[in-house]
C-alpha cells in the first residue's frame, strides 16, 4: 500500500474545520455571556455602559475596556481555551491525522477566528446596548455617529485584547493540565501578576493602536513559540 | 473442508492433504487449476500465508506446477504420486501402529489378516 | 521487511518501565498479533508506534521515521482502541464524514455496509453506545480507513461472540482485498489465531518471542498419562507446564517436538499426545517464573 504525503498546512486546515464544527457551542456561550452582560448594564444607570468615543480626543482605549459587555467577552475568551485543552478534547485530533504541532497550530487558528467573532459580536452588542439605553434613558450621551475608521479601530482593539486573553487562557490551561496542583497555582499566579504588578497596564493603558498591536503580536508569538517548543512534554492519550 | 484445530497436524498440512484427497477422488484432474492462496484464505477463513504454505508444500512435492500469473495446476502424475506417498507414509504408519497394537494384544498373524479381510468384505469396494 | 523497528525501546512511568529495552520488528504487509498478559506493555508499545506517547529511551522507527510528531506516520496509520475520542455531539454520519476528509484511502462504501450489517444508526451518537457497540463502531472505522498501518488495541472489548466472529471475518476479507500491515493486540488469541500470520509475545515490557503462528503451533506438545512414565521421558525436555489430572495422571507440556523414539515409547505406554494452542503456549511461557494459579493455593509450597 503506497504511503500518502501530507503537509502541515493541509492538516491544520482540516483540523480547524473539525474544531469549527465540534466547538460551535463556544459561540452559544458567547451569546449567553453577552446577554448576561447586557442585563447587568441595562439594570444599572448610564455610567456603567461606558462609551466608545469621548469629545475632542478621538479615542481612548480605556473606555473600551470599561465596557461591561466587553469585560464579559474577555472572561469568555480566557475561559474557553480550557475546554479546548481538556483531555477529552485534546485527544480528538489524534483520532484523525495529527501531531502535536498541528494540534496547537489549529487550536491557535481556532482561537484567532474565535477572537475575531468575539470582537465583532462585542461591538455589535455594545452598540445595541447603547441604542437601548438611549431609548429608555434620555439623559444618556451617545455620540451620534462613528466614522468607519473609528469602528474599525474599536473592533481591532477589541480583537487584540480578546486574542491576548485567549492565548493567555490557552497557555494557562496547558499548564493547569500538567498536574492537579497547577490547577490552583497557575490561576493564582496569573491573577496576582495581573493585579499587583505593572504588567497589565502595559497592555490595557496603551493608547496607540500600533503599539498595542506590536505588544499583543509579540506576546502571542512568544507564548505560541514556547508552547510548540515544549509540546513534546504533553502526553496525548 | 473443515479445519481440525485439535489435530496434531498443522493447518497447512491439512490443506495440502485435503487438496490431495480431491485429486485422488478425481474432483481435480490433470491440468486443472487449483484454488489460489487468496481463495483458500477466504474459503477457510485463515491467513493467506498459512494457505500459501499449504500450496507451497504441494508445489515442492510435485503435485502441482506453477504458471506465472495464472496460478497453480495439477501435474500429470499427481494422482500416482499421492497414492504412492500415502501408501509409503500414511498407510505404512497405520500398519505399523496396527501391528504394534496386535502384538500388544497378542493377536496372531492369521487372526489379524482375517480381521482385515472381514473389514474389507463388509465395507465393499470403497 | 520491517515497517516498524524498535531497538532497546523503553518507556518509563515514574519508577516502572512499561516497555523495557524492547527490540522488535513488525513485518510489512503482515497481520501480527501482539500478545501478552495485562500490564505487559502492549498498549504502551502500540501508542508509541502510533506517535501518541513519547519514548523514554532507545530507537523507534515507523515508515523510516520517528513516529512522535511525524505527520507521515499519523496520516498513514490508524490507532483504534476502545476509546477513540470523538466530539461529543458528532453523529455516526458526522464521524464518517470526518474520517473521509482526513484519510485518503477511506472506503466509505465499506464503512456504510458494515454499519448497516451491525445495525448501527447513522443518526445515533457514538458516545451513547454500549461498550460492545462502541467497539464495533471503532473497529469499522479502523478497517474502512485502509491505512497502510492499521493498529487495533483490544478491538473486541465488550463485543459478543457473534460480533467478534464477524469482525475477524471482515478483517480477513478486507485484508485479502487490501493487504497492509495490521497489528492486533488481544487476549483472545484462540479466536483469532487463524487470521494471524505472526505472533509477537511480550512479557514485562520485553520481547518474549516473535514467531509465525504455524511454528508457534509446533512450539510445544502436551502429554497426558501416567506420572512415572511421563517423568522418565520429560526429564530431558524443557517442561513448560505440569498439572495433575487424576490419580497418578499428569498433563505435561514440553517445549519443542518429541523425538521419534520417545514418541513411540510414550504411545506404547498409552500416553496421549496433543497439540498445544498458541494461546496456551503464551500462558505457559509467561507463567514460568511465578508458577500457575494452582501454586497460589498450594500451601505446602513455601513462598
Amino acid at each position: 500500500m503506497s504511503l500518502t504525503e501530507v503537509s502541515t498546512y493541509d492538516v491544520v486546515k482540516k483540523q480547524f474545520m473539525l474544531k469549527f464544527k465540534a466547538f460551535s457551542k463556544v459561540f452559544t456561550a458567547l451569546i449567553i455571556a453577552q446577554i448576561i452582560a447586557m442585563l447587568f448594564s441595562a439594570g444599572s444607570s448610564s455610567s456603567s455602559g461606558g462609551s466608545f468615543g469621548s469629545g475632542h480626543q478621538l479615542f481612548q482605549f480605556y473606555y473600551v475596556t470599561g465596557d461591561i459587555v466587553f469585560t464579559f467577552t474577555l472572561i469568555w475568551a480566557v475561559a474557553i481555551p480550557y475546554g479546548l485543552v481538556k483531555r477529552e478534547q485534546r485527544t480528538i485530533d489524534f483520532t484523525f491525522v495529527s501531531n502535536r504541532i498541528t494540534n496547537h497550530l489549529s487550536n491557535f487558528v481556532f482561537l484567532t477566528v474565535m477572537s475575531l467573532v468575539g470582537a465583532l459580536m462585542a461591538f455589535g452588542s455594545s452598540l445595541l446596548l447603547r441604542t437601548l439605553q438611549y431609548l429608555f434613558h434620555t439623559n444618556v450621551y451617545v455620540q451620534s455617529s462613528l466614522t468607519f475608521v473609528e469602528v474599525l479601530t474599536i473592533i481591532s482593539v477589541m480583537f487584540l485584547y480578546i486574542l491576548l486573553l485567549a492565548i493567555i487562557g490557552y497557555t494557562m490551561a496547558l499548564l493547569m493540565n500538567l498536574h492537579a496542583v497547577m490547577k490552583v497555582v497557575v490561576p493564582v499566579t496569573v491573577l496576582g501578576f495581573a493585579i499587583f504588578t505593572a504588567v497589565s497596564p502595559i497592555y490595557f493603558l496603551e493608547s496607540s493602536l500600533f503599539l498595542l498591536f506590536v505588544k499583543v503580536l509579540f506576546t502571542v508569538l512568544a507564548l505560541l513559540g514556547a508552547i510548540l517548543m515544549f509540546s513534546d512534554r504533553w502526553e496525548v492519550r | 473442508m473443515i479445519l481440525n484445530h485439535e489435530s496434531m497436524k498443522p493447518i497447512y498440512i491439512q490443506i495440502a492433504e485435503w487438496l490431495e484427497t480431491e485429486i485422488i477422488k478425481g474432483s481435480l484432474e490433470v491440468d486443472d487449476k487449483i484454488y489460489s492462496q487468496y481463495q483458500l484464505a477466504d474459503l477457510l477463513n485463515i491467513n493467506p500465508a498459512t494457505a500459501g504454505k499449504g500450496l507451497t508444500k504441494l508445489l515442492d512435492d510435485g503435485i502441482v506446477y506453477k504458471r506465472r500469473g495464472l496460478g497453480m495446476f495439477v501435474t500429470e502424475n499427481a494422482r500416482e504420486q499421492i497414492l504412492l506417498k500415502r501408501k509409503n507414509e500414511t498407510l505404512k504408519v497405520m500398519v505399523e501402529d496396527l501391528v504394534k497394537e496386535a502384538n500388544y494384544l497378542q493377536v496372531s498373524n492369521e487372526e489379524l489378516l482375517r480381521m482385515i479381510e472381514a473389514t474389507r468384505n463388509k465395507r465393499g469396494s470403497d | 521487511m520491517g515497517v516498524i523497528t524498535s531497538r532497546q525501546l523503553t518507556k518509563s512511568y515514574r519508577n516502572t518501565e512499561a516497555v523495557n529495552q524492547l527490540t522488535v520488528q513488525f513485518n510489512e504487509g503482515v497481520i501480527t498479533g501482539l500478545i501478552g498478559r495485562n500490564g505487559a506493555g502492549k498498549t504502551t508499545l502500540l501508542k508509541m508506534i502510533a506517535g501518541l506517547v513519547k519514548k523514554s529511551g532507545g530507537d523507534l522507527s515507523v515508515f523510516g521515521e520517528d513516529p512522535l510528531n511525524s505527520l507521515k506516520v499519523s496520516a498513514n496509520s490508524i490507532f483504534v482502541d476502545d476509546q477513540l475520542p470523538l466530539p461529543l455531539e458528532f453523529k455516526v454520519k458526522d464521524v464518517l464524514k470526518e474520517f473521509e476528509r482526513f484519510y485518503p484511502n477511506w472506503d466509505i462504501e465499506l464503512a456504510e455496509r458494515l454499519i448497516r450489517h451491525f445495525s448501527i444508526d447513522l443518526d445515533a451518537l457514538p458516545i451513547n453506545f454500549s461498550k460492545g457497540k462502541r467497539s464495533t463502531f471503532n473497529a469499522i472505522v479502523g478497517l474502512a480507513a485502509h491505512a497502510p498501518l492499521t493498529i487495533f488495541d483490544e478491538p473486541t472489548t465488550g463485543m459478543d461472540y457473534s460480533a467478534r466472529q464477524d469482525f475477524y471475518r471482515a478483517l480477513l476479507k478486507d485484508y485479502l482485498e487490501h493487504p497492509r500491515t495490521i497489528i492486533l493486540s488481544s487476549h483472545l488469541l484462540n479466536e483469532l489465531e487463524d487470521v494471524l500470520e505472526d505472533i509477537v509475545l511480550i512479557h514485562d515490557g520485553q520481547l518474549y518471542l516473535h514467531e509465525t503462528v504455524t511454528s508457534l503451533k509446533e512450539f510445544a506438545v502436551g502429554l497426558t498419562g501416567d506420572s512415572s512414565e511421563l517423568s522418565s521421558v520429560t526429564s530431558k525436555y524443557e517442561v513448560l507446564h505440569k498439572k495433575d489430572v487424576g490419580l497418578n495422571q499428569q498433563y505435561v507440556v514440553i517445549e519443542t517436538q518429541l523425538e521419534e523414539k520417545d514418541e513411540e515409547h510414550l504411545k506404547k505406554m498409552g500416553v496421549q499426545i496433543t497439540p498445544v494452542s498458541p494461546a496456551d503456549v503464551c500462558v505457559y511461557v509467561t507463567n514460568r517464573e511465578n508458577g500457575g494459579i494452582d501454586d497460589v493455593f498450594n500451601r505446602s509450597k513455601h513462598v
